[in-house]
């Protein structure tokens, strides 16, 4: 059976530090984080995050940090995505079809304007610390 | 709606780190058309009367869904199971952890498609939180000559090698080699017709 080689993973290593950059400024950095729960995967949610994942590859120097979780406590506006730009207001965007990521990468994460039509909330008070949310 | 099986591994892995567990294996074996899930974890595990109602779509686990009393990861599998002529085992004991077994025939005219197995294993690597999955692939392509093919792959080892998996840099080269680990395995004869 064909297993991942310590050779592999010096290469993949490699690779990775010439492409990832040092994370000493990561409080500069973009977080992301998709609801990807039941409800999430149901709606489209698979589709939305490969999508925002090629397009993110296109803007290595946006330097964004996408993280997965269960719901964010809009599961009828699935799928979700969470949007944390440093000097940006905390957004929950929903109905985020992959025309949408697209549309977010560019106009929120680029030209940093809100996408005014699929902004749905900020985070649920349930799923963030007590005054993390802006 | 899950419209692959691999939206419903997806799934039901992700319930396992939401049940606290930080040790999760996930195996898909195929063998000819019939596609063997087994997902395993060592969360919290359920009791008998939680394991019945875990089959129930009306039912989710009070608190997990703030807003929504369903939770439906469960049931899709076990309704296309049932509908397919397929089986399951669902083992779980309080404290120790649950075990899933699915046999599904994919060559049934109701079986969803498996859909994209790597693109799958990538996002179950990439959840928040400090847990080991490990992501094992078997496929025996022609059962009478016995060639098996297949791989391996623990998120520690793709931590070591790529760090916080988070970034979208390191995410990129996770999912390039679970692809190409995906891409080695033996094609079978006729698969093109259910795989996608």
């Amino acid at each position: 059976m064909a297993k991942m080689t310590l050779e592999e993973l010096r290469k993949l290593r490699q690779t990775a530090q010439k492409t990832i950059r040092t994370r000493e400024s990561a409080e500069n950095d973009i977080h992301l984080t998709i609801g990807m729960g039941t409800s999430g995967i149901a709606a489209g949610a698979k589709d939305t995050l490969a999508t925002l994942m090629s397009e993110l590859e296109k803007h290595p120097e946006l330097n964004v940090a996408v993280r997965q979780t269960g719901g964010l406590g809009l599961e009828h506006a699935e799928p979700t995505l969470e949007v944390r730009v440093p000097g940006m207001p905390v957004i929950i965007y929903g109905k985020v079809a992959p025309d949408v990521a697209q549309k977010i990468v560019q106009q929120h994460l680029i030209n940093k304007e809100l996408v005014d039509e699929h902004i749905y909330d900020r985070p649920a008070s349930d799923i963030v610390d007590s005054g993390s949310a802006q | 709606m899950h419209w692959t099986l691999s939206d419903m591994i997806l799934d039901l892995a992700h319930n396992s780190l939401e049940a606290g567990a930080d040790l999760v294996d996930v195996t898909v074996e195929e063998r000819q058309s019939l596609v063997r899930i087994e997902i395993s974890d060592n969360g919290k595990g359920m009791d008998q009367r939680q394991r019945a109602l875990a089959l129930d779509p009306f039912y989710t686990e009070p608190g997990k869904h703030p807003g929504r009393k369903v939770g439906l990861g469960l049931p899709f599998l076990v309704q296309t199971v049932e509908q397919t002529g397929g089986r399951y085992e669902l083992e779980s004991e309080p404290g120790v952890g649950t075990r899933l077994v699915v046999e599904i025939d994919a060559g049934h005219v109701d079986t969803p498609p498996i859909g994209d197995l790597a693109q799958i294993a990538a996002m179950l690597m990439c959840f928040d939180g400090d847990y080991e999955l490990r992501w094992r692939r078997r496929r025996t392509a022609d059962t009478t000559a016995g060639v098996e093919s297949g791989y391996e792959v623990e998120r520690s080892q793709l931590r070591e090698a790529l760090g916080d998996l988070a970034y979208v840099s390191s995410r990129s080269l996770a999912s390039q080699y679970l692809r190409a680990c995906e891409d080695e395995i033996q094609p079978m004869e006729g698969e093109e017709s259910w795989r996608k």
